[in-house]
């Protein structure tokens, strides 16, 4: 940078009031003794004013009908949206891959284990009373059953047996039922406890976990109500995120495996290896849920459909 | 009155409903679901978006829609606003944002762009110009605020300077953030808005200047 560059950047700071009082001082200085530069900071003065002065046009009025109304057609849109074929189905993987994948979601596990198991640590590096009040977590629940008038029945009896009555019924369109909760994760608790006995009705359960990424979201498919307990449950939403993404990993894996046939291993993931521990092991992590005080701090969107 | 607060108090004129709850409170309701203090916020700061991406794109209906498009986006993402930055610096964030993408993907303004320029170094640069450019002393925001010749010629000199130029002068002296807070809303060091304003100033000042001399060069052609 020239002199003459550090010279004007001087002078814009210090009509801008962004110098510290040496600085203005030193400005001050340099400008008595160099007539040039006081002239030179009389004309960056000028522009300033000239740009300040610009008229303040006033937005038009219709800015909010506009935005209520784009809202809505992008709501209409989303919940429109088809079903995303899983990623897993598509990637095709040798059997070497396999074992590291099987490493890796074994890591993973080991990871959602040490959090639930240490949560007093967590809690003490973040400070204990950051936790409930502070998680806002959104996404949709997509779920499908064969009988969606009986999974319907379920659903809104889960949710009216929660506390939740204005909530239990759904917005309908031809083939699907579709619930928006706003509540809190105690609320959102009773609800899985509640449909946990009649999940094998339902054939297909993903999960869409908003990120703070806009548009970006984590999906776990065959997600089921105990693995939602689990994420929900999370001190904050990036450690919930962090969660539901090794819990995606491991469904996508154990998918993977069934789907390739390895039954041996499959069935050693049915029988427990694999299972992700329900959130009645994470007792202190279900007492932090007493604190919420019941504050909304979750929205989740049930869409049922055949 | 501190400059910010000045320009605040100058929408606020502005606004059809005074919105005195603060930042944090109406950021709050919003998060439950409120959506009058989402109404309340939209009020308190459409003035203040418009006229910043007005001031960029120079196209009153993209301005329009860009506004609209910042709010949606700032609802939609309201419940990830944790509150690490101030509502304010967040949402203009999203504007300038969406404003330079936009303005970068549509080449029609670059064409417009280049009208107004050409339009501008063909006609204009008047008297009243000149005589504000050589009047040594400290001039009267007022004044010039009434003065349309002075405000229209300074708006076709803003035109003329790149993207990211602009918007640090529009977000310095229209909208009167400090240097922290455009550094803030561009995502850029504070030593990068030290020279970008420098050199956008600069810039419009040598726009401004070679009006004047176009113009006087055409003043004594004629009386040749």
């Amino acid at each position: 940078m020239t002199e003459e560059m550090k010279t004007e950047e001087l002078l814009n700071s210090y009509i801008d009031g962004e110098l510290s009082v040496r600085q203005r001082t030193e400005v001050k200085r340099m400008i008595s003794n160099d007539p040039k530069l006081a002239v030179r900071l009389s004309e960056l003065r000028k522009c300033k004013t000239l740009v300040g002065a610009l008229p303040v046009a006033q937005a038009p009025s219709n800015i909010m009908e506009n935005i209520k109304a784009t809202l809505e057609k992008k709501n209409l849109i989303q919940e429109k949206a088809p079903v995303r074929i899983s990623d897993y189905r598509e990637v095709k993987t040798s059997r070497r891959i396999f074992a590291a994948a099987a490493m890796f979601s074994l890591t993973a596990l080991l990871v959602v284990v040490i959090n639930m198991l240490t949560p007093s640590q967590i809690g003490n590096k973040e400070g204990a009373n950051q936790f409930a009040s502070d998680i806002r977590l959104s996404g949709k629940l997509e779920l499908q059953a064969n009988d969606l008038s009986a999974v319907q029945s379920l659903i809104s009896d889960a949710i009216e047996n929660s506390g939740f009555p204005d909530y239990k019924n759904p917005q309908k369109d031809a083939n699907r039922r579709i619930y928006t909760l706003y509540c809190s994760r105690e609320g959102i608790n009773k609800i899985l406890t509640d449909l946990e006995g009649d999940w094998d009705q339902i054939s297909s359960a993903k999960l869409f976990l908003d990120t703070e990424n806009f548009g970006e979201s984590v999906e776990i498919a065959a997600v089921t109500p105990s693995q939602i307990s689990e994420i929900v449950n999370q001190k904050g939403a990036d450690q919930s995120i962090k969660v539901a993404r090794d819990i995606s990993v491991i469904n996508n894996l154990k998918n993977i495996l069934i789907e390739r046939g390895l039954p041996a291993f499959g069935s050693e993931i049915n029988s427990g290896l694999f299972r992700v521990p329900k959130p009645v092991l994470v007792s202190r992590n279900y007492q932090s849920i007493q604190q919420d005080n019941g504050e909304k701090t979750i929205q989740l969107r049930i869409i049922l459909s055949r | 009155m501190t400059e910010a607060a000045k320009i605040e108090f100058r929408y606020d004129r502005m606004s059809n409903e005074c919105v005195s709850m603060d930042d944090t409170s109406l950021v709050r309701k919003c998060q439950h679901g409120d959506s009058n203090a989402m109404e309340q916020l939209i009020l308190k700061y459409q003035n203040r978006i418009y006229n910043v991406i007005l001031k960029i794109c120079a196209d009153p209906d993209d301005a329009a829609e860009l506004t609209q498009e910042t709010f949606v986006k700032v609802i939609e993402n309201i419940d990830k606003f944790q509150g690490k930055s101030r509502f304010y610096t967040w949402a203009f964030r999203i504007a300038v944002n969406l404003t330079l993408n936009y303005r970068q993907k549509n080449s029609k303004h670059e064409i417009s762009s280049l009208d107004s320029q050409r339009e501008y170094e063909e006609t204009q640069t008047t008297q009243a110009m000149k005589e504000f450019l050589q009047d040594e002393n400290s001039p009267d925001p007022v004044d010039v605020a009434q003065n349309k010749e002075l405000c229209d010629l300074t708006i076709k000199a803003l035109l003329q300077l790149d993207e990211p130029q602009k918007a640090v002068v529009v977000l310095r002296d229209i909208e009167g953030m400090n240097y922290a807070q455009i550094a803030e809303v561009l995502d850029i060091e504070l030593g990068t808005v030290r020279s970008r304003l420098s050199r956008a100033r600069g810039r419009l000042r040598e726009i401004l200047e070679a009006g004047c001399n176009d113009r006087r060069n055409e003043d004594r052609r004629i009386a040749e």
